[in-house]
């Protein structure tokens, strides 16, 4: 399964992102993103951007498997609590990186 | 006697609460500090008739349903959410207008700030808080943990206060804090959509107003402003100066945490892609470098002449303005305050096409 995240705006407008493959991470890891990814249930999220709110921080998640297909993009304040461990779980591994890469 | 039944919500309680109570207790109520009576007091309003007859207009504006200052003038409510979040906003209140100040540096800062911004916007440009007239200016503070960011909900400001490597509490720039209000000035005034050039001069002017109000606090002339945004925020990890800076230089570059500063300076260097709502963080930068060298060709005090200019224009634009309706916007506001090929009508021309137009 791979995995892009970008982590966009904020009052930074910092980018920051990670792609992940869990064919290549450590089993345990691999594992909990697996977990994590199907408890976030991606593919039944219809985020509603914030209108009101400026400079909360955007969110794209893109997973590719046989069994998933499911791109989402969402800000802080559309996170629903299910997606919330995954998010978590991605932000502490996203790292700086050249825009649009 | 009112008779509240199980099926009751605390709207329709508030409903009664409209009619049997005054306005102006009901303003008082909505200040407490017990987060059940503010509720019910701000239900009241919201059911009052008079709400109802805006409610339609106001449900098609990001413009925020501001809640009144008791007396329509400077009036600041400080919030602590400990480590709460979206759904424990606005948090408990801690310090109101008049207060004293409190044991914690952060709530201070926020409550001192947003002070500063209030003053900065009355007596530099004749606007009574962000709505002009006199909407209360409400701040939470420790929003989450280790959260590394601040932002405007629409309605108030909330504080992170940083992961105390890339950044520390965000309340500790006054810049930061003059940002977030702005965009509470900007909903209200030309309320530019949040995307693409329209949203990345949304930005622009919270940057721009942000960096005036510090250099207002300090009277600072441009000569001696830094230009920079968030530099007091910056943690001990990163070797960054600031996150953004009104120069032609990067404010950071190859930083291990942050990478480089994506801002372009000039229109060639636009970007075009979809992140960050179509680059709204990013090509502020044109617009912000703009705004520095018309201030530095005028001199003196950047709020007393650019900053009227900018000032101007962001009350004639409108939601969907792109860069050039800004160029055209500041051009006519320059000819108009200081006269038809006036220096400071030159400086705003040469800027602009310094930085592409």
């Amino acid at each position: 399964m791979k995995i892009r995240f970008r982590q966009t705006g904020g009052f930074g407008g910092l980018v920051l992102g990670c792609d992940l493959d869990t064919s290549t991470l450590p089993p345990a890891e691999a594992q909990d993103l697996t977990r994590l990814i199907k408890q976030a249930n991606l593919e039944k999220i219809r985020a509603k951007p914030n209108q009101k709110a400026r400079d909360l921080q955007n969110y794209e998640i893109a997973v590719e498997s046989n069994e998933i297909n499911a791109k989402v993009s969402l800000d802080d304040m559309s996170v629903e609590a299910n997606l919330e461990p995954l998010l978590q779980f991605l932000r502490r591994r996203a790292r700086a990186i050249p825009l649009d890469s | 006697m009112t008779i509240k039944t199980k099926n009751e919500t605390l709207a329709d309680v508030g409903a009664g609460l409209c009619c049997i109570i005054p306005p102006y207790v009901l303003d008082h109520l909505a200040q407490s500090s017990d987060a059940k009576t503010r509720q019910l007091a701000i239900d009241a309003i919201a059911n009052s008739s008079s709400m109802r007859a805006v409610r339609a207009t106001l449900a098609m504006m990001p413009a925020m349903a501001a809640i009144p200052s008791p007396a329509a003038k400077r009036h600041r409510l400080v919030y602590d959410l400990k480590n709460g979040e979206f759904n424990a906003l606005p948090g408990q209140l801690i310090r109101s207008e008049g207060d004293p100040k409190t044991q914690d540096i952060t709530e201070n800062e926020a409550y001192n700030y947003a002070g500063s911004t209030y003053n900065f916007y009355k007596s530099v440009l004749g606007r009574n808080s962000l709505d002009d007239h006199g909407m209360t200016m409400i701040s939470s503070v420790h929003f989450g943990r280790r959260y590394n960011n601040a932002f405007w909900t629409g309605e108030q400001m909330c504080y992170g206060d940083g992961d105390g490597q890339i950044f520390i509490r965000f309340t500790k720039s006054v810049d930061v804090v003059g940002h977030e209000l702005t965009h509470g000035v900007v909903s209200n005034t030309c309320n530019l959509v949040y995307s693409n050039e329209s949203g990345a001069l949304n930005e622009h002017f919270a940057d721009v107003f942000g960096t005036l109000v510090k250099q207002w606090r300090k009277r600072q002339t441009v000569k001696k402003g830094d230009w920079l945004i968030g530099a007091e925020i910056m943690g001990p990890g990163t070797t960054a100066k600031a996150l953004r800076t009104f120069k032609a230089e990067k404010a950071y570059e190859n930083d291990a945490l942050l990478g480089t500063d994506p801002q372009p300076k000039h229109l060639k260097n636009k970007y075009t892609g979809s992140a960050d709502n179509g680059g709204v963080h990013i090509n502020s930068g044109i617009p912000n470098h703009a705004f520095y060298l018309t201030a530095m060709e005028i001199g003196g005090k950047a709020w007393e002449k650019a900053g009227q200019i900018w000032y101007k224009t962001m009350l004639k634009l409108t939601s969907t303005s792109q860069f050039k309706d800004m160029v055209q916007s500041t051009t006519e506001s320059a000819a108009t305050l200081y006269g038809n090929n006036s220096r400071e009508h030159k400086a705003v021309m040469k800027a602009w096409k310094s930085v592409g137009f």
